[in-house]
């Protein structure tokens, strides 16, 4: 078929969004609108097609770089030995973790910003009791 | 509702294997355009051809190239819209498009015609099995019924070759269809063994019972049940686009040899069932109901929907209800009465029907407040009250609505000559007919309370006497729970309201749509098709299991008796949803009290009437009345037998008393539930000028109304009937109104077999009549052309037929499921000495010239023909057999006895009988159980199936118990298995399933049996 394929991206789009299991949010942002969540294959679909997280495209897209950047081999390939397969599987672990860190470091700067504008404009919340 | 939908047809060759020769598919992504309306984006088009096409059919695969990026007026919409029609081989479009499609993108499939679109495109097909799983006994138990699938086809779509052989992948499902008939069909995937986690989740998560486990199906929706479903008629795609006002003219072209017409109209004809879906999508979206599109296969799975949506429990699961009361009610049921009363006489009638009978009847007999009660109350000591009540019944007493909510119930009555529904093989055949006759009976039989009391008033005042009855009522307790619902998302129903009454509002708005927007107002059509859907088939509906390898379950029969008994059936029934015997048999037996009270009307007056069937009558009458001639009628005139029309006065004085039965409101209130039908009108829109309508009837549902203008046949007596008729073109010949089809219906069109026109039918009933005016001139030049039906491979079974001719073959050129057939009738006379049963069927072929050298396959024997239209006359003939011609066909039909009534003289009713019939009085010799009739009803009309037990079950079949105690026992001690297939010469598995695995054989083979154990007894 030449030209755009609607058929073949409703069908990847479809699987895309079944991936994720309903009322599941981006790991790294909390974005929670099924439309932009998508289940990322944390060592590449070959290397473990189960191991997924979900996350949003904006972090899937930056997950998939760091991949890259790793050298995760992502393309299929028959003949790949275990071992190759779990060094795949090792960097794609840790590019994970690197953007996960990226992430949760950024939230806790924001979570920072945010203790100090409280401090600012209502010096009494400190006084609120905390759950236990 | 899918996201997307694919719309897809197919073109075949015209020969037997009707293999793929290309096809057209559409791909439509759903856009919600309000709450409950979608509009379908178009974004692509595509063709695909047989993979092999260019080396058998070079020049059609050329002019196939030149279609490839031809531009398309796509949705611009949508940003991946294609705007060139793409060319795919078979092999790529299951590929790429409809696995895509159906699998990941969980599209929609739709085909005009599915079954056979999918079986064109599929590279195998099997049968879908009914396997016990392994595992645990409560999972091997749960799944002992078979599924719906079981017993269809199972489409092979996805293959690969192994070994040169194409074999089911893992990965992939197969598509099993199980066909229902000609309209309707199961439709799903059969899960493959292995399935990718991304196809593992459901779409709707909520939606699903957790408990359970969930596969992916598949949405496949056939664009014919839905329309069907919609519309309750049966049509094709010309008639189904005209329903729903969707542009569509079908092209006259050529089929069969790819030419750019050709292909033109096969992508005309896909546009047409896209623009059709979209319109059917939009019209069912109109009913809130928690019903999917795909699974809508019949009205009545909208109406049910209905009261699912209400929260409406079926009264079998409110309350467990003592099976002997629901097998009295099923013995008590019996369908809509329809007979002849004048035959092969042609008199003037005015033509009456009941307006909605069986909602009215539900609204009257209070069938609302039984459905919305919190339980039904039986009341199984009403035997005083219900004999005094019908001791004080008369005709007016039935005129007055509150007597009709206490006919709801049951009764046991030794009948003494009271004229009721009785089941009987009138003709001496093997298949029923119901008549409403005089019966005697020494065995106790239970009839429902309205059926004892249109015997009262059509016995003229004899009560029947009671040994017991049953009363159902409402407890004072609404359900709870109930939900009120809007019909078509606009007209509100409320459940909990005590004086709302679902019936009562669907028909009442129905006619308010009519009046304000016209007869042809959707919504109007859709009200009717709801209000009929939910009045009556739901609350008898039973589902038919086919066992596998005719294996007989053991099952208990609740029927007429007082102990149950029990019977091995290979096809055991199950009650449907809202299956309620003591209501459905309820509804249909005030239906019959209606007409009751409609002949008494008329006898009283002294009148007569030419023909009833289930909600209408035509009623012997001219503008002034007077005597008719009909012989067998009751008065004389200068040595005549006559009968008495009344006048047209007087059947508007009899419509008249049936004002007071009419429950309705608003504009429809006082008028009279007894209508006269659009025929009676010389314009039937204003219904200003009534015009004489005249009718021929030969039996029960096989008549004609017509007009004429010389009257020359009447010979009125005394009075002379004045015709209004004016608009007949030809003044000797009779305009006809209304030809019934029943019995040609079934029929091959003589004049062209592919032209699906049924003028044939009209033609056929002119020739009658001229038959019967002493004019057999001017006969139709097609009567001696062999009479042949079309029917379809809808089963497994019937397939097999075809093995010899599929063995070696690819399955692009085997027989193939779902392809047309040919059936072709063979009079008694001609039938082959060897022969107990003889139905001869071939592959399609349009050619009637064709039909003499093709090679034909009786369906039972398995033996092959030649046809030949020289009649054997005696002489044996070896292979060759003459079928019938439309010529034997007519006067077989016009010899067609009404088995169930007497001819005047006193005699059962003959082929020469003409003029009054009276009832035939019936005395029981013995009571049998059988099961739901209308089974196979298309097979059967067709002449595919002619022996009764391949459609009907036998409960307390006498001959089976005498089998199996007294012939199976005596062939398996004295002879063996080996020595019995020898002498029957059948093969050892199949007398080994009869011996040792308790299969009962189908009755020609069990003859066989029968005759060697009688040899075994002599000696």
């Amino acid at each position: 078929m030449r030209g755009p394929d609607p058929i073949g991206a409703d069908g990847r789009r479809a699987r895309a969004r079944r991936s994720v299991p309903a009322g599941a949010v981006c790991v790294a942002c909390g974005e929670n609108d099924p439309r932009v969540l998508q289940a990322h294959h944390v060592a590449g679909l070959e290397n473990d097609r189960k191991l997924t997280v979900v996350l949003c495209l904006n972090h899937h897209h930056l997950n998939t770089l760091g991949q890259l950047d790793l050298g995760v081999e992502r393309s299929r390939d028959r003949g790949r030995h275990e071992v190759e397969r779990l060094v795949n599987l090792l960097r794609g672990h840790a590019g994970f973790f690197t953007e996960d860190a990226r992430a949760l470091t950024a939230a806790a700067d924001g979570l920072e910003t945010f203790v100090r504008m409280l401090d600012t404009h209502c010096p009494s919340w400190r006084e609120m009791p905390v759950a236990d | 509702m899918p996201d997307a939908f694919l719309v897809l047809d197919t073109e075949t060759t015209i020969t037997a294997d009707q293999r793929l020769l290309f096809g057209c598919w559409r791909y439509y992504r759903t856009r919600w355009v309000a709450d409950n309306a979608i509009e379908l984006s178009w974004v692509a088009e595509g063709l695909f051809y047989p993979d092999d096409l260019a080396t058998w059919d070079p020049d059609g695969y050329e002019i196939l190239r030149r279609f490839e990026h031809q531009r398309l007026a796509v949705d611009t919409r949508d940003l991946d819209a294609n705007p060139r029609l793409s060319l795919q081989s078979q092999d790529e479009f299951l590929k790429r498009t409809l696995w895509i499609a159906a699998n990941h993108a969980r599209a929609g499939i739709a085909a005009f015609n599915f079954p056979f679109d999918l079986s064109r495109v599929a590279r195998g097909a099997g049968e879908t099995r009914h396997r016990l799983p392994r595992g645990d006994e409560p999972a091997r138990a749960r799944a002992r019924r078979p599924s719906v699938l079981d017993g269809g086809f199972s489409l092979m779509l996805w293959p690969y070759a192994k070994d040169g052989r194409l074999v089911q992948s893992h990965y992939r499902p197969v598509l099993a269809i199980r066909n229902i008939d000609s309209k309707r069909a199961f439709k799903a995937f059969k899960a493959a063994e292995r399935v990718d986690q991304a196809d593992q989740a459901p779409d709707d998560p909520d939606s699903i019972d957790p408990s359970r486990p969930w596969k992916f199906r598949g949405h496949f929706l056939d664009v014919r049940t839905l329309v069907f479903a919609l519309t309750d008629r049966g049509h094709n795609l010309e008639s189904a686009c005209d329903a729903f006002d969707v542009q569509y003219k079908k092209r006259k072209d050529k089929h069969g040899t790819i030419t750019p017409e050709y292909v033109t109209y096969c992508r005309e004809d896909t546009e047409a069932t896209g623009q059709l879906l979209e319109a059917a999508l939009n019209a069912f979206l109109r009913h809130p109901v928690p019903l999917q599109a795909t699974r809508a296969y019949s009205p009545a799975t909208i109406g049910k929907s209905y009261l699912r949506a209400m929260n409406i429990k079926p009264p079998l699961a409110r309350r467990k209800i003592d099976p002997r009361v629901l097998g009295w009610s099923m013995s008590a049921y019996y369908g809509g009465r329809a007979e002849c009363r004048i035959r092969k006489t042609p008199v003037p009638v005015v033509y009456c029907d009941f307006l909605s009978m069986y909602p009215t009847v539900c609204s009257l007999m209070g069938i609302w407040k039984l459905l919305t009660t919190r339980h039904v109350r039986i009341d199984q000591n009403a035997t005083t009250e219900i004999q005094q009540r019908l001791d004080n019944l008369d005709t007016d007493a039935c005129f007055d609505p509150p007597l009709w909510p206490q006919l709801v119930g049951i009764a046991q009555i030794k009948p003494d000559g009271d004229i009721l529904p009785v089941r009987a093989r009138y003709s001496g055949g093997q298949s029923w007919q119901i008549g409403i006759n005089p019966l005697k009976s020494q065995e106790p039989l239970w009839y429902t309370i309205a059926d004892l009391a249109a015997s009262k008033i059509l016995t003229c005042g004899k009560t029947p006497q009671i040994l017991k009855a049953i009363t159902l009522a409402p407890t004072l307790a609404a359900a709870v729970g109930l939900q009120p619902v809007n019909l078509l998302s606009e007209i509100p129903v409320d459940p909990t309201d005590p004086d709302a009454d679902f019936f009562q509002l669907v028909v009442q708005e129905r006619k308010r749509l009519e009046t304000e927007l016209g007869k042809d107002d959707p919504r109007a059509r859709g009200l009717k098709v709801l209000a009929n859907a939910t009045s009556y088939g739901i609350y008898a509906e039973m589902t038919r299991h086919e066992l596998p390898n005719r294996r007989r379950d053991e099952v208990t029969v609740y029927g007429s008796r007082d102990k149950p008994h029990t019977a091995r059936i290979n096809t055991p029934e199950d009650p449907g949803e809202f299956a309620f015997p003591p209501m459905a048999g309820a509804i249909t037996g005030g239906a019959r009290l209606m007409l009751a009270l409609l002949e008494r009307c008329i006898t009283d007056q002294g009148g007569s009437y030419e023909f009833c069937d289930t909600d209408s009558m035509a009623v012997v009458a001219t503008r002034t009345g007077g005597l008719i001639p009909c012989p067998g009628g009751p008065d004389q005139l200068d040595g005549a037998d006559v009968v008495r029309a009344l006048s047209y006065r007087q059947v508007d004085a009899i419509r008249d008393r049936f004002r007071g039965l009419n429950p309705y409101r608003g504009a429809l209130a006082g008028e009279s539930i007894l209508e006269l039908e659009d025929e009676n009108y010389a314009k039937p829109e204003t219904r200003r000028h009534r015009r004489q309508l005249h009718c021929y009837a030969i039996s029960s549902k096989r008549y004609v109304l017509y007009n004429h203008e010389s009257g020359r046949q009447l010979a009125l007596r005394g009075h002379t009937a004045v015709d209004d008729d004016t608009d007949s073109p030809d003044q000797d010949e009779p305009a006809l109104r209304k030809p019934s089809e029943h019995g040609l219906g079934q029929l091959l069109n003589p004049i062209d077999p592919d032209d699906e026109s049924r003028d044939w039918i009209a033609e056929s009933w002119q020739f009658i009549l001229r038959g019967h005016a002493g004019r057999p001139d001017a006969e139709p030049d097609w009567l001696d052309r062999s009479a042949v039906a079309r029917t379809a491979i809808t089963s497994p079974r019937l397939r097999r037929q075809f093995r010899t001719l599929n063995r070696g073959k690819s399955y692009d050129h085997q027989i193939k499921p779902f392809n047309f057939l040919l059936v072709t009738f063979i009079d008694i006379l001609e039938r082959p000495a060897d022969e107990r049963h003889i139905v001869l069927i071939a592959s399609y072929e349009a050619n009637r010239n064709r039909w003499l050298g093709m090679c034909w396959t009786n369906r039972y024997s398995g033996r092959t023909y030649h046809l030949s239209l020289e009649p054997s006359e005696g002489r044996e003939r070896v292979g060759i057999v003459t079928p019938k011609t439309y010529r034997d066909i007519l006067n077989g039909y016009r010899a067609h006895e009404e088995s169930k009534s007497l001819a005047a003289s006193g005699v059962p009713c003959e082929p020469l009988t003409a003029g009054l019939l009276r009832r035939r009085p019936v005395v029981t010799r013995a009571v049998m159980h059988i099961g739901k009739e209308a089974n196979h009803l298309e097979d059967t009309l067709a002449g595919l199936i002619v022996q009764e037990d391949e459609r009907t079950n036998t409960y307390d079949d006498a001959a089976q118990r005498h089998f199996f105690d007294h012939v199976v026992p005596v062939l398996r001690e004295r002879l063996g298995i080996r020595e019995t297939a020898r002498r029957t010469h059948m093969s050892v598995a199949a007398v080994h399933s009869v011996l040792a695995g308790g299969a009962y054989p189908r009755a020609a083979n069990r003859q066989r049996y029968l005759a060697v154990a009688a040899d075994l007894k002599r000696t």
